[in-house]
């Protein structure tokens, strides 16, 4: 395949859980500068090209596109570009998988996913089993984006965030991650994928991404290497009957007082931060 | 715990369309392979109408249903693993249904719960289908083994949603855990990598799902305790059929049995009858 047009739309999850039209916020758009220009480096190959808000109508007329995720906005530029996102999954499966509960599975003791207000507010009263209060995470968002800490007494505030969760929310003891791992990969309409190699990112206090590498073979135990290829596919059996395909990757970590990785945090049905890393040096599936 | 629900032998009137509880009556009322292992998404919004007992799931046309099932054996040919990988297809089918089964029994039951019930439901529809591409690989196809409706047999007797937790994920997913281990060395013995492969998929989701019905009975009974364990499961039900040989322990812990409760369950044994 020749050079494609990028469309780097980092706000797709926001996209996502926005009912009817998304604009992103000032604070949305300045927080993507970053990442935005790492990725550009890690996810686009020699010859593409990255497009932005003044990128001109019809500038790359007939070229493949990619997006971060082909969200409507992202099919909206690529249209206003004349270029073409080609075989993506509907917006409606998008939807359905770019949630945070979606194949989410309860491995913290005492987490759980669900839209009951009642029982939320319930369990934040109580301690959790592990860690050191509850950290509350909406159905929408990336990275630390929708997630509250509740320690101790719940205020008139965390009430307001828990009844403001229209869409649900995943509650889970607030655990001191040690290390965060990623395995990326790229999954077809028949359900078959490929893979990575795997990834560690690091983020500052607040859960923001700091920065991504690529770790080198036999970097992390074989136990941990099964675990996160066993998540994959994991993932992708659940993308794949979801009607999903393109890229995906997970997210896991160790946590302090955990005696087993955690090992599958996050789902991502789309590109990450990390994909381009994990695919650094090998056949790029999406090329 | 909970009021009994009373039981409904009329026959069940489909819930209101749009609702999670239409869906899942559609999931085990289907009579097609493909109304079983490729259920829409489930709707956002829940009927909470009354307690509705299904009788009995539809069954595609393709599956043998029989009173009995052929024993496990005979791994080390592609048509004993296709036998056994039919089998635990034809498990995680029943289990998917009987979640769907308790989501319709049981509306009483807290949201968060039923919503929990949802998402299991959907993993033992991907476990199912796991099998089934395993039985497809090995050469043969869905329906050419005959199955049981073993726990069909089984768990409807659960009295309320304690009972049904009882049951389901601390009996026979707690269960499941000590036999996938099991079967996963026994694939791996005869170079099936793939097949083991499966079985360890299949466990680390169990694991979940032991924890949660953990977490539920705990929540509804004010504790994990071997005992109410015991009482909660319906006759003749015992712990005998709910632990393999030997136990996954490891696996167990992982899902929130403490020593106490595993010790008890080594120990124990059918009363005497003298």
């Amino acid at each position: 395949m020749g050079p494609r047009v990028f469309i780097l739309n980092l706000d797709a999850d926001l996209e996502l859980g926005t009912r009817g039209p998304y604009t992103p916020s000032e604070r949305v758009r300045r927080a993507a500068v970053g990442p935005r220009a790492v990725i550009a480096k890690t996810l686009v190959l020699e010859g593409d090209f990255v497009a932005d808000e003044a990128t001109p109508d019809d500038a790359f007329a007939g070229w493949p596109a990619r997006a971060f995720c082909p969200t409507p906005n992202a099919r909206a530029e690529a249209r206003r570009l004349g270029a073409s996102l080609g075989d993506v999954p509907s917006v409606e499966v998008l939807r359905r998988v770019a949630r945070r509960d979606f194949a989410y599975v309860e491995e913290l003791p005492g987490s759980f996913a669900t839209r009951d207000v009642a029982y939320v507010e319930r369990t934040l009263e109580s301690s959790p089993p592990i860690g050191s209060g509850w950290r509350l995470k909406r159905a929408y968002g990336m990275a630390s984006r929708g997630h509250r800490v509740v320690r101790g007494a719940i205020t008139e505030t965390d009430r307001a965030f828990v009844r403001a969760s229209t869409d649900g929310l995943i509650v889970e003891p607030n655990v001191a991650i040690e290390r965060e791992l990623g395995l990326h990969g790229w999954l077809a309409r028949d359900g078959s994928f490929v893979r990575g190699g795997v990834t560690e990112q690091f983020m500052d206090r607040s859960g923001a991404w700091q920065k991504t590498q690529r770790l080198a073979a036999g970097a992390v135990e074989q136990a941990t290497e099964r675990a996160l290829s066993r998540s994959l596919e994991r993932a992708a059996h659940a993308l794949s009957d979801a009607g999903y395909h393109g890229p995906f990757g997970i997210d896991a970590y160790s946590h302090a007082g955990g005696t087993r990785l955690r090992e599958c945090s996050e789902i991502h049905a789309r590109y990450s931060m990390g994909w381009g890393f994990g695919f650094a040096g090998l056949v790029r599936p999406d090329s | 715990m909970s009021p009994e629900t009373p039981t409904n032998h009329s026959p069940a009137p489909a819930p209101p369309t749009n609702s999670v509880e239409r869906w899942a009556w559609d999931l085990i009322r289907g009579s097609t392979m493909d109304a079983k292992l490729s259920p829409p998404s489930p709707p956002p919004t829940w009927a909470n109408s009354g307690p509705l007992r299904v009788d009995a799931p539809g069954r595609p046309s393709e599956l043998t249903v029989g009173a009995k099932a052929g024993k496990q054996r005979g791994f080390a040919s592609p048509h004993g693993r296709a036998r056994a990988m039919h089998a635990f297809l034809h498990h995680e089918l029943q289990a998917a249904e009987l979640f769907g089964w308790a989501i319709l029994a049981f509306p009483d039951a807290p949201l968060a719960l039923r919503e929990g019930l949802v998402r299991i439901l959907l993993d033992e529809v991907r476990h199912a289908n796991l099998y089934a591409d395993e039985v497809r690989r090995l050469g043969f196809d869905v329906g050419a083994f005959p199955v049981r409706d073993w726990f069909w047999e089984r768990v409807p007797a659960a009295r309320n949603i304690e009972s049904f937790l009882a049951v389901m994920g601390l009996g026979f997913e707690a269960g499941n855990l000590d036999h996938a281990s099991r079967f996963e060395a026994r694939f791996r013995d005869v170079g099936d990598t793939r097949a083991a492969a499966v079985q360890q998929l299949v466990e680390k989701d169990e694991i979940a799902h032991v924890r949660f019905g953990a977490t539920w009975f705990r929540e509804l009974t004010g504790a994990l305790d071997f005992e109410a364990w015991v009482g909660a499961l319906p006759p003749p039900l015992s712990p005998m059929v709910m632990r393999g040989e030997p136990m996954n322990l490891e696996a167990r812990r992982a899902a929130g049995f403490d020593g106490d409760f595993l010790g008890a369950l080594a120990a124990w044994a059918p009363a005497s009858s003298s």
